[in-house]
């Protein structure tokens, strides 16, 4: 791959960064077109960078993210249908959860980043959109908890069980908070605050939830390596947001954090699956 | 299935990905990028397609027998031997010139019908 040693920062980053999402896409399609595909991203961050600046590279994002989470998807249904075909494996339930977990990471994450540059929201299309990342995020979380469940990181037991349903339903609540915001226009003068009653409520008992299920995963069995410190690295997330906002004075810093916290989860997600996956093709082979 | 065998009618209507990307090789290889800049250039930049779309639909045809790899250069010295070229196959080249014929004969049934400019 060419890289001139006079690239700018914000290209290098980004190629890196691209190059972590695809990931996405299943392993044999990235070994046979990983590398051209970041040689062409790069090819066109340079010229839109050259082109436009930043703005230019902001634009060549937008259409690579969109680009990346449909064709990610199409060719993961053509690997399944092609497996399909040669073994007789049923499809994997809880396929796609991890891609739109990491999705509502990003989302998340690039929303903090455009709040950290332009600042606390007065206007109703911003106020908007800080609704919308909140009901990205939630549907995120709902997605990996969702994961974890179909993964086995959850296990049968009741306390495992109350943990999980806690979560999950005050992650669908917060969800439709914002989006009942979102959809109304309520008028909302802060990007956190809520369009329904006893919201802030909602945001404390799925903590109760996830504090339990992060203990659970972290000394259970159903994941292990890396990913089972998922459930604690998005536990973590918002108080090192917090701490470190608070350090640096970087108000929206706990939203890129969280957002980092999610796409980790996201990725825990689908190295479980895909290990679950190789079972079962392991059993049909067998 | 032998490439010769096939009639480029059956394979028709083509997606815009995949006309834009045999339109781009019709007048010789390229890599991906090229084929990029060519689709870019020959649509005002109207259509701009994503590295997901570009190597996906590249997939697809280099698997239907629209398009092979080659390992011909137009100029070696100018360019990265690492890259990719790909260029036109047989098939590749009669299911374009089919295509082309069908938009051609609904642009005249457009215009007959003034719907376009150019005919009275």
């Amino acid at each position: 791959m060419n890289k001139p040693a006079s690239q700018p920062t914000v290209i290098n980053v980004s190629v890196r960064i691209y190059a972590v999402l695809l990931m996405l896409y299943p392993a044999s399609y990235r070994n046979s077109y990983g590398n051209d595909m970041i040689q062409l991203f790069q090819d066109v961050a340079r010229d839109s960078y050259q082109r436009r600046g930043i703005i230019g590279m902001l634009f060549w994002w937008g259409s690579t993210v969109l680009d990346l989470i449909f064709t990610a998807i199409e060719q993961r249904k053509e690997g399944k249908n092609a497996m399909s075909k040669a073994i007789s494996v049923k499809p994997i339930k809880g396929t796609g959860l991890d891609l739109m977990c990491i999705l509502g990471g990003i989302i998340y994450l690039l929303g903090g980043i455009w709040l950290l540059s332009a600042g606390l929201p007065t206007d109703s299309t911003s106020i908007q959109g800080t609704h919308l990342l909140r009901m990205m995020w939630a549907g995120g979380a709902t997605c990996g908890l969702m994961g974890m469940a179909v993964t086995g990181a959850i296990d049968s037991s009741l306390t495992a069980r109350a943990a999980a349903w806690l979560s999950g339903f005050s992650f669908v609540i917060l969800g439709i908070d914002a989006l009942n915001a979102l959809v109304f226009r309520y008028p909302i003068p802060a990007y956190n605050d809520s369009a329904l009653p006893f919201s802030s409520a909602f945001q404390v008992i799925p903590l109760i939830g996830w504090v339990v299920l992060t203990v659970l995963v972290t000394n259970g069995k159903g994941w292990t390596g890396w990913s089972k410190f998922a459930p604690l690295v998005m536990l973590f997330a918002p108080f090192v947001g917090l701490l470190l906002g608070g350090l640096l004075g970087l108000k929206f810093l706990p939203l890129v954090v969280m957002g980092l916290g999610l796409v980790f989860m996201g990725f825990a997600v689908q190295i479980n699956l895909a290990a679950k996956r190789r079972i079962e093709i392991g059993k049909a082979i067998a | 299935m032998s490439e010769n065998t096939v009639r480029p009618q059956n394979l028709l209507p083509l997606t815009p990905a995949v006309f834009h990307i045999l339109l781009a090789l019709a007048d010789g290889e390229k890599h991906g990028y090229g084929i990029m800049q060519e689709v870019n250039h020959l649509t005002n930049g109207e259509m701009r397609m994503g590295p997901g779309t570009l190597y996906g639909t590249i997939k697809r045809m280099l698997e239907t027998g629209f398009l092979e790899e080659t390992e011909e250069r137009p100029d070696p010295a100018l360019d990265d031997q690492r890259r990719r070229y790909y260029r036109l196959t047989d098939l590749g080249n009669r299911v374009a010139q089919a295509e082309s014929a069908r938009l051609a004969s609904l642009v005249r049934i457009a215009q007959i019908k003034r719907l376009l400019g150019g005919v009275s």
